[in-house]
């Protein structure tokens, strides 16, 4: 294979080389892709599970038999756990962000390859890890996804609470490492490796997406860690950092004047970014869609870039919004929940740049623009229940209710594997150098975009109603039993929901092997990623180093020759 | 009837009808397929929209003082994120249908955005978010950072893994002191809370497995937890505090309806988390003073 000398001169021959210990950010992008959707798949499962229990509690289901309501609890725990590390953290940063971040910059590769490979193979032992918790003696833990202590802390609170819980904790830590080393990557690469005329301005809002969540991940990630060491220390060598005397089943523990809600900030300064962890990379791919499947320059370009640096700004000194129930002071509940309404003004900002984008737009309703348009409707709809959960006068009715948990399932859940959809649809073709099937994309898009409202709006009246979570049943409190039928209807949507992911998953193999062949620029879109071959040569642009001459958006232009300018192309565009 | 073959053959001609206008839908006329979006998305908004506004779930009936306040400010937020939410959703559908690509769309109005437009709506937003925000704190504040009333009722909470116990300090309005030593959950009552009955201050202290409380009078609420962390959720009294061991947290509320209201607990705790639940008895102040009279005799 004659590769011309770039930064990396050779491809490497080996299979193992290729495809499995790579340092190509194309094949380790792949990989976390892979990573994650093997991921969703059992994080659905569990859902699964959850949605079958909470309904018919005796039933007994092929392979894991009757489940008991400690049970039920391991379920929620593991599947949120593995939704929002392997999957909404791994997906849309490890798998597009390493894939597309060089090439849109017009890099050759991530600025350290061997470091990239250690983050994805870091990631994978993570994985193997948090999935060998079902596995141990006493089964995953049932401490939920925010394993608050002195549940999470003391092994005699609950069945799970042993091995599994520390192999819980592990496979966190381990995830953790490999963020950081990955965000000082995507960081370094950002600011390093750009080509020349593509001046921070130019960047695609999809590498400034990345680009800070990359610094998200770098300042949370850390605290998460060092929590969680902290965590593992009270559970294996008595210490107490978050544990105070405690008396369980009338034994009393051996710990002494740790604080429970130390846990809950630390764990919520890294748990609110990675809200936005989750988010920020869908709000990257949706502005790029959105504008190039309506032939139109992204709407406030400029707003965009700095709506998305302060909703970062902001992310980070909310926490405590998590945290109005918890004893925690009420004058600082004051503070942080002014500094959460801040944050629903980029976020209505950006809602606002979409719907401009579109206006007077010439929309094109290929896959990705369907997936992009249902990411804005789920962002609306998850976005606006935000402001009564950061009201703590409110959040006295509904913290810990289906309330939240519609909440933040229709924002940070499904908005942001819409996000993934639309990234999935969008760039399959440069991927792997074949079309997806439209026409099943578009089903599975439609009973998805309907599926996804009927299981989690109506977590919203249940809320109200006051039906508290991880409850695995609703028959021991009176009022909560009358919201049964609801929640039947939610399950029956559920089981039609995630049958309908299967039309994605052949869709995406099929296609794979038997799609019609991709040209280089089957959208008709602008970005550098466009400009190579397809699928692209392993140093990315054959030898080439693309110069940039223009922004990322350029649709429509007056007088151009196409409706469309590539942003390597020189010719100059009036008023830039 | 439904069996003869005409019957059938026009069910089948209306069948495949509505599957070719369904294919012309998904095919690749952007007009359809706008069409198509436009009436989905409309339809989950307005079905939700129903049920908010007909209320068909909705917050339990208020029972407590702060209940017109909290639900009031519920009905602000409401009113205006509802009207977002139709805005915002309604205008998304419009825009798709109304912008589809078509052979004679006149050129696209090439356009990098409205700088002034841009500000006029941050301003607004921030206006409307912090402001709403402004007006929930008053409530939050008058609850939160004042104390009880002088002459409240002091009741206190213990939570444990998965009972709630009530305890009244008696007629010498103290507590007796309580000792994790003595704590012994399945004998349930004085001991699962660890009284100490050596202390003076605890022979007139009752501990009950549900609570009474007087109507129309403050109640000065001591919360604590002896094992994991659970919430105490009265809904109908708008009334939700986490018990956290290692903490005695000082709250205050007041029932204004006579009525029974269930507990859930609203804190992950452990495998019976779901089935922590207990009930507020709230009663005659005469009612209430016969019902602790009584407990005081049972106890000597």
């Amino acid at each position: 294979m004659a590769t011309p000398a770039t930064l990396h001169s050779h491809a490497p021959q080996g299979f193992i080389r290729k495809y499995i210990f790579s340092l190509d950010h194309k094949v380790i992008g792949i990989q976390y892709f892979f990573l994650a959707l093997t991921a969703v798949f059992v994080g659905m499962f569990l859902s699964l599970l959850m949605r079958i229990h909470m309904i018919w509690p005796t039933a007994a289901l092929p392979l894991v038999g009757e489940i008991k309501p400690e049970t039920y609890l391991t379920l929620l725990t593991m599947h949120g756990t593995i939704m929002v590390f392997f999957v909404l953290t791994t997906a849309p940063q490890g798998g597009f962000g390493n894939y597309f971040l060089p090439i849109q910059i017009g890099a050759p590769d991530m600025a350290f390859p061997v470091l990239n490979m250690l983050s994805f193979w870091t990631t994978f032992v993570a994985f193997v890890v948090i999935i060998a918790a079902f596995f141990v003696t006493g089964g995953a833990p049932l401490h939920g996804w925010t394993g608050y202590p002195p549940l999470s802390a003391v092994q005699a609170s609950g069945p799970g609470e042993g091995l599994g819980a520390d192999l819980w904790i592990t496979s966190i830590a381990l995830f953790c490492l490999a963020s950081l080393m990955g965000a000082l990557n995507f960081i370094t690469t950002t600011l390093d490796l750009r080509a020349k005329g593509m001046t921070l301005m130019r960047m695609p809002l999809t590498v400034w997406s990345w680009f800070i969540t990359a610094i998200l991940g770098l300042l949370a990630f850390g605290v998460l860690l060092s929590a969680g060491i902290l965590l593992l220390l009270d559970r294996n060598i008595g210490t107490s950092f978050y544990v105070p005397l405690v008396v369980v089943n009338g034994q009393i523990m051996g710990h002494k004047g740790g604080s429970p809600l130390l846990w809950q900030h630390l764990f919520w300064f890294f748990g609110h970014p990675e809200v936005y962890i989750a988010i920020l990379p869908g709000m990257g791919v949706a502005s790029q869609i959105l504008s190039t499947f309506s032939r139109k320059p992204i709407f406030g370009y400029k707003a965009m870039v700095y709506a998305m640096l302060s909703i970062g700004f902001f992310g980070f000194m909310v926490w405590g919004h998590h945290m109005f129930m918890s004893g925690m002071s009420p004058y600082s509940a004051f503070a942080f929940s002014i500094l959460t309404m801040c944050i629903g003004v980029p976020s209505a900002i950006k809602t606002f740049n979409w719907l401009g984008t579109m206006w007077k737009g010439h929309i094109r309703f290929q896959s990705p623009m369907l997936y992009a348009i249902g990411f804005v409707s789920l962002f609306v709809s998850g976005g606006l229940s935000g402001p009564f959960l950061a009201q703590p006068v409110l959040d006295i009715q509904l913290h810990d209710t289906y309330f939240v948990v519609g909440h933040f399932h229709l924002i940070m859940g499904v908005a942001a594997i819409f996000g993934i959809f639309a990234a999935t649809q969008y760039w399959f073709p440069k991927m792997f150098g074949r079309m997806m099937n439209e026409t099943w994309a578009r089903i599975h898009f439609f009973i998805t975009l309907a599926g996804t409202y009927a299981i989690f709006m109506p977590m919203h009246y249940l809320g109200m109603a006051g039906q508290t979570r991880r409850y695995s049943q609703f028959t021991e409190v009176a009022y909560q039993a009358k919201l049964i039928p609801l929640q039947t209807f939610m399950t029956y949507a559920a089981i039609i929901t995630i049958a309908a992911q299967f039309i994605f998953l052949v869709n995406l193999f099929w296609s794979m092997f038997k799609g019609p062949k991709a040209s280089d620029n089957p959208w008709e879109a602008t970005t550098l990623e466009w400009t190579t071959t397809t699928p692209p040569p392993h140093d990315n642009f054959g030898g080439r180093t693309p110069v940039v001459h223009n922004g990322p958006y350029e649709y429509g232009v007056p007088g151009a020759a196409k409706d469309y300018v590539m942003q390597t192309d020189p010719a100059t565009i009036a008023g830039h | 009837m439904v069996n003869s073959p005409p019957t059938l053959l026009a069910l089948w001609g209306v069948a495949t009808a509505v599957g070719k206008s369904f294919q012309n839908v998904l095919s690749q006329e952007h007009w359809g397929m706008g069409l198509a979006l436009m009436f989905l998305i409309w339809l989950i908004t307005l079905v939700s929209t129903y049920f908010f506004v007909a209320k068909t779930w909705w917050l339990p009936a208020g029972a407590s003082a702060a209940a017109a306040w909290i639900d009031g400010q519920f009905a602000i937020t409401f009113v205006i994120m509802g009207v977002v939410f139709l805005a915002a959703q309604l205008g998304l559908g419009y825009i798709v249908w109304r912008y589809s690509e078509k052979p004679n769309s006149p050129p696209v109005s090439y356009s990098h955005g409205n700088t002034k437009m841009e500000i006029v709506w941050t301003v607004l937003t921030a206006i409307l978010f912090i402001g709403l925000n402004l007006m929930g704190s008053r409530v939050w504040a008058s609850q939160r950072f004042e104390p009880a009333e002088a002459g409240a009722v002091p009741v206190e909470v213990t939570g444990m893994q998965f009972a709630w116990y009530f305890r009244y300090p008696g007629a010498d309005g103290k507590y007796g002191t309580t000792s994790p030593k003595l704590m012994d959950p399945s004998a349930g009552g004085e001991a699962a809370v660890g009284l100490n009955t050596s202390d003076p201050a605890s022979k007139d202290d009752v501990v009950t497995g549900t609570m009474y409380l007087p109507v129309n009078r403050e109640i000065d609420l001591s919360l604590r937890a002896v094992d994991v962390i659970h919430s105490f959720f009265v809904p109908s009294l708008r009334f939700k505090q986490d018990a956290v061991p290692g903490l005695n947290i000082h709250m205050h509320f007041k029932p204004t309806e006579i009525g029974e209201y269930e507990i859930a607990c609203a804190e992950l705790c452990g495998l019976g988390h779901y089935k922590m639940h207990g009930m507020v008895h709230v009663v005659s102040q005469e009612d209430f003073d016969k019902w602790l009279a009584a407990r005081e005799a049972e106890k000597q």
